[in-house]
């Protein structure tokens, strides 16, 4: 199987079918990371279409120097926050729906406010915390990855990911007992 | 070690992100610090209440249309944006505010040039009360260098008029 960077020097040489198999790769994380950035489902299809397509843009100059991952990472966090700093964040009744997507119906009114709550939270932290929350909690990147997803240092992430937990906490009190 | 680098940790830890020996070493200091332990548990519980919104499943059918417009932007003859000149794909590839920061710049740029150009284009229409020949004393080459008789009659004329 070929590595995702040699996928990407493949695309770079006007390759379709290696691009196709990028974007079957890591269509999951990259909609995960968008859709719980962003909140919106539209929205966040959007953007990971224009996040592939500007890899495609940039394949030809692509170099492995860095993981394929970490580039990817980059293009998406930068156009998440780019979109969330234009758009207004979702109203909270834009998360109506969420009961539906519990099977149990016994479960599903206590699990829906908890998701309601976890929402809302995320939507309340700034872009930088929200994002470096999302990579983290969601996608499971290191504080180095992350660093390097969002330009910035391991150390930063590190005091940007206390700021969001101590927010998340105040707002979230009631479901940390 | 103590507990104030063990909070600047606890994360990494709780995933197992540090290296083998660090990570004894907060396990050692774990097993003695009920603070420290207690701040892990907090961090532990935040981690599943997060973890427990469900994943939102990847709308059906996005991978062909990211295919399908991958196809129409860069397999058409009249492909635009592969043929884009590198500093329109430079500019693209800047974030917004790096785009206004870099507008901002060129507008500055090209109001300071036209700021300073204004005097040179005020001297140059002094300059025109005079013709080039005779600033540079080329007049010999004319009709009526200066001295000769062309030259004496066409000045008593001026005169007159």
């Amino acid at each position: 199987m070929q590595s995702d960077e040699e996928l990407m020097l493949s695309a770079g040489a006007s390759n379709l079918a290696a691009f196709d198999e990028i974007v079957c790769r890591h269509q999951g994380s990259a909609w995960n990371t968008a859709y719980r950035y962003l909140g919106d489902a539209a929205d966040a299809e959007d953007i990971v279409q224009e996040t592939f397509l500007r890899l495609l843009r940039s394949a030809d100059q692509y170099r492995p120097t860095a993981a394929f991952r970490t580039y990817l990472y980059r293009i998406i966090t930068r156009l998440c926050i780019d979109a969330s700093r234009k758009k207004r964040p979702r109203p909270v009744a834009d998360l109506a729906g969420v009961a539906g997507q519990v099977a149990d119906p016994a479960a599903d009114l206590e699990a829906a406010e908890r998701t309601r709550a976890v929402r809302c939270a995320l939507d309340s932290l700034p872009p930088n915390q929200r994002m470096a929350t999302v990579l983290r909690y969601y996608e499971g990147l290191s504080h180095l990855e992350i660093g390097e997803a969002m330009d910035t240092t391991a150390k930063a992430v590190e005091r940007m990911l206390t700021r969001a937990r101590a927010t998340l906490e105040t707002l979230l009190g009631g479901f940390l007992e | 070690m103590r507990c104030e680098t063990m909070e600047q940790g606890l994360d990494a830890y709780r995933t197992k992100g540090l290296a083998p020996q660090i990570q004894a070493q907060f396990e050692r200091h774990l097993a003695d610090c009920r603070s420290c332990r207690e701040t892990l548990a907090r961090l532990e519980r935040l981690a599943i209440l997060l973890g427990s919104d469900p994943a939102p499943p990847v709308p059906q059918g996005m991978a062909g249309r990211i295919m399908a417009e991958a196809r129409r932007q860069f397999q058409t003859p009249q492909s635009v944006d592969r043929k884009l000149p590198s500093l329109l794909r430079w500019w693209q590839s800047l974030t917004l505010p790096m785009q206004a920061a870099a507008a901002v710049v060129l507008a500055v740029g090209l109001a300071a040039g036209a700021w300073m150009g204004r005097d040179t284009g005020q001297g140059s229409s002094l300059a025109t009360s005079t013709t080039p020949s005779k600033e540079y004393s080329f007049d010999y080459l004319s009709e009526a260098p200066a001295g000769s008789l062309v030259d004496a009659y066409l000045r008593l004329t001026l005169a007159q008029n």
